[in-house]
């Protein structure tokens, strides 16, 4: 059987982000050259993957192939990931309590434990 | 800290941008758990982790917790989730999801939320061009000239566009839209 190839996103994403940076230019620079809409970007950043237009848009503008972002799709890939390499963005008195520190890892935790199941 | 050389055009450019992509007016107010909707990050108010933590939730609920925590963007993985203090006021939720959904949108990097010595890490540059562009969305350039336009009050224009007076306010200083309609009207 043959084997399954699919579109690895989250690669072309950072080998687009490289683009960027190497270009010296913000994200909204690069939506305005490839006409591709900030959303999607956005989107994409999150792991999904662009449709047909935006993927090619973005080709056209970076000079990327999407040809090198197919790879075999593993059945048994493990998602796990250790809360310690979670990462967020907080939004709060920067000084912070103890005690306000303690809530919040323990609702972050809750938060990651809840949305994985 | 300064914000970096364009970014407010940049600001305002993500604001109209938005509002075109939600097919709003570039005045229209934007509703900020839409806007995540369209972003593709789900929204989670606190309240929903009571029953796993309560006492956690139990203390940022509290007067003292509230200061502690406004939202947050938490990563897992790829994906993205938001979770807001549902305690604050609706305008200051509107506000706090913004803020978050402006990180989002600039696409700032993940950082660790706690550094090991307990405090909250915390970039000061990322964080002022959120605190920059939540507000942007919230209130437009153009919202802001269209309240000027037809004279709101500041109460009128937070309940029409859903934000704090203060926010109201804060826009129309730096937006500059009241001196901007008076010179074009002179």
């Amino acid at each position: 059987m043959a084997d399954e190839k699919r579109f690895d996103g989250e690669a072309f994403f950072a080998a687009l982000d490289a683009v960027r940076i190497v270009r010296d230019l913000t994200w909204k620079k690069v939506a305005e050259a490839s006409r591709v809409p900030a959303s999607s970007l956005t989107r994409m950043s999150q792991g999904r993957n662009p449709d047909v237009d935006t993927l090619s848009a973005l080709c056209a503008w970076s000079g990327l192939s999407a040809d090198n972002f197919m790879k075999i799709a593993s059945s048994n890939r493990t998602e796990a990931e250790p809360f310690a390499q979670l990462a967020a963005h907080l939004r709060a008195d920067p000084n912070l309590s103890p005690e306000g520190a303690k809530a919040m890892e323990t609702l972050l935790k809750t938060a990651y434990q809840q949305f994985r199941k | 800290m300064s914000l970096r050389y364009g970014f407010k055009s940049e600001a305002n450019w993500y604001a109209r941008e938005m509002r075109r992509e939600l097919k709003l007016a570039a005045h229209d107010p934007l509703c900020p758990r839409k806007l995540a909707e369209h972003l593709g990050f789900p929204v989670v108010e606190m309240s929903e982790y009571a029953k796993h933590c309560p006492d956690a939730v139990a203390y940022l609920r509290s007067t003292k917790g509230q200061k502690d925590f406004s939202a947050v963007t938490l990563f897992i993985g790829a994906a993205r989730l938001i979770i807001y203090n549902d305690r604050h006021a609706s305008t200051r939720q509107a506000a706090d999801i913004a803020h978050e959904l402006a990180h989002g949108l600039l696409l700032h990097p993940p950082k660790p939320p706690i550094n090991s010595d307990g405090s909250r890490h915390y970039d000061a540059a990322l964080e002022e061009e959120a605190n920059w562009l939540g507000p942007a969305l919230l209130v437009s350039d153009e919202a802001a000239m269209h309240i000027a336009r037809q004279r709101m009050t500041l109460l009128a224009a937070s309940n029409v566009y859903g934000v704090s007076t203060t926010l109201i306010q804060m826009r129309m200083n730096v937006s500059g839209a009241h001196r901007r309609l008076s010179r074009r009207a002179a």
